[in-house]
């Protein structure tokens, strides 16, 4: 391709508001010629933002390919915005609804049960939740723990008794 | 030998997502097909970082940015509309994405100095043709001229003028008329013209004065 008439070309471009036929081509050229850049700058010297930084072709596709997977993985073992994250309100409620149920409630027995207990209702539905925190410590009884319960924007520290049944 | 056949099951399944449409890797993703997202960044990693990276300037920043695009791709896979354009959407997230991490940026930095004393230092006073800036340079050079735009309009000029979409892809990723587009881009366009001849007239208008070969 021989070079364009640029100061027609972009005249042609301003006046029609659109690209004009053969535009793309005479961008392709202005790329590689360098005789084109003076009259094509001067006819229009936006066209010198066709040199912003480009990436290198190739090399970022796998490393970002692993970026992806492991913050992924990340985000999934941190419990954050992941499929589970719509449980943590109702959760953490439900939780501190059951402190509140069980300190009025009956005395809770005093003596070990020979048998596991029965989960109460609520800390069933909470078990899959409260099975994946680390639990701080043990109290006296082995039914009785402390656990850390740590998300984004939320944590609490739970005493947990399963022998409560509300 | 359960394991060569799962290879082998892998690598069927990566051969069909990679002969696949956009809309069916997207598709793919509502399935929680993790290989049609691996195929999905092979594909866009490298026309959204050139995209952030002009919006960006910053090549890290702009890898982050792509990460969490894509990140966001996934976690909102359920939410794909099949009428949408994937292209648009895909686009829509990274830009978004993007211009956000301008205003937090913004928001830290304090006005800096034109981009003129520190280019004629690394050119020793000597203007240089526009032919021989360096990608960097003309990369400060926008960067300070873009302090007049508004977000649209930088992002339409980037979209439109430097990426060369289509007008109706650029309504669609800022999510307005095509109309707005061209007045959003007209504008830009008399700015950065204005005060590109103005700060650096050097590169702007060398054969008005006589100089182009």
């Amino acid at each position: 391709m021989s070079c364009p008439d640029w100061p027609a070309l972009v005249a042609l471009r301003e006046g029609a508001g659109e690209d004009p036929a053969g535009w793309g081509e005479a961008l392709d050229h202005l790329d590689r010629c360098g005789a084109c850049w003076q009259t094509a700058s001067a006819a229009d010297p936006l066209l010198l933002f066709r040199r912003l930084p480009t990436p290198a072709a190739g090399e970022e596709v796998e490393p970002m390919r692993q970026r992806v997977h492991t913050l992924r993985r990340s985000r999934r073992l941190g419990g954050g915005r992941g499929a589970r994250g719509w449980l943590r309100w109702p959760a953490a409620a439900a939780v501190l609804a059951l402190f509140a149920v069980g300190g009025h409630g009956p005395t809770p027995q005093q003596t070990p049960p020979t048998a596991a207990p029965r989960l109460p209702s609520t800390l069933a539905l909470l078990t899959a939740e409260l099975a994946a925190q680390p639990v701080l410590e043990h109290l006296e009884h082995p039914y009785e723990q402390v656990l850390q319960w740590s998300e984004d924007d939320l944590s609490l520290v739970l005493v947990v008794d399963a022998r409560l049944d509300v | 030998m359960a394991t060569p056949q799962l290879v082998y099951s892998q690598r069927q399944q990566r051969c069909r997502w990679g002969e696949a449409s956009d809309r069916d890797l997207l598709e793919g993703l509502r399935g929680d097909d993790e290989l049609a997202l691996d195929e999905l960044i092979r594909r866009k990693t490298q026309p959204l970082l050139q995209v952030v990276l002009r919006i960006l300037g910053d090549l890290e920043e702009s890898r982050d940015v792509v990460q969490t695009a894509f990140l966001r791709l996934w976690e909102n896979r359920g939410r794909f509309d099949p009428r949408w354009s994937p292209n648009t959407w895909i686009y829509r997230i990274a830009t978004n994405l993007a211009i956000d991490q301008l205003r937090s940026r913004r928001s830290r930095e304090r006005q800096h100095e034109p981009y003129r004393h520190h280019l004629h230092q690394v050119t020793g006073g000597v203007a240089r043709s526009a032919g021989e800036l360096q990608a960097r340079e003309v990369r400060a050079i926008f960067e300070e001229l873009a302090q007049e735009l508004s977000e649209k309009q930088r992002l339409a000029f980037l979209l439109r003028e430097v990426e060369g979409l289509p007008s109706s892809e650029v309504a669609a990723i800022l999510d307005c008329r095509e109309s707005t587009v061209r007045n959003h881009l007209f504008n830009a366009r008399k700015v950065l013209q204005r005060e590109i001849r103005r700060r650096y007239p050097e590169y702007a208008g060398a054969a008005r004065h006589g100089e182009a070969g």
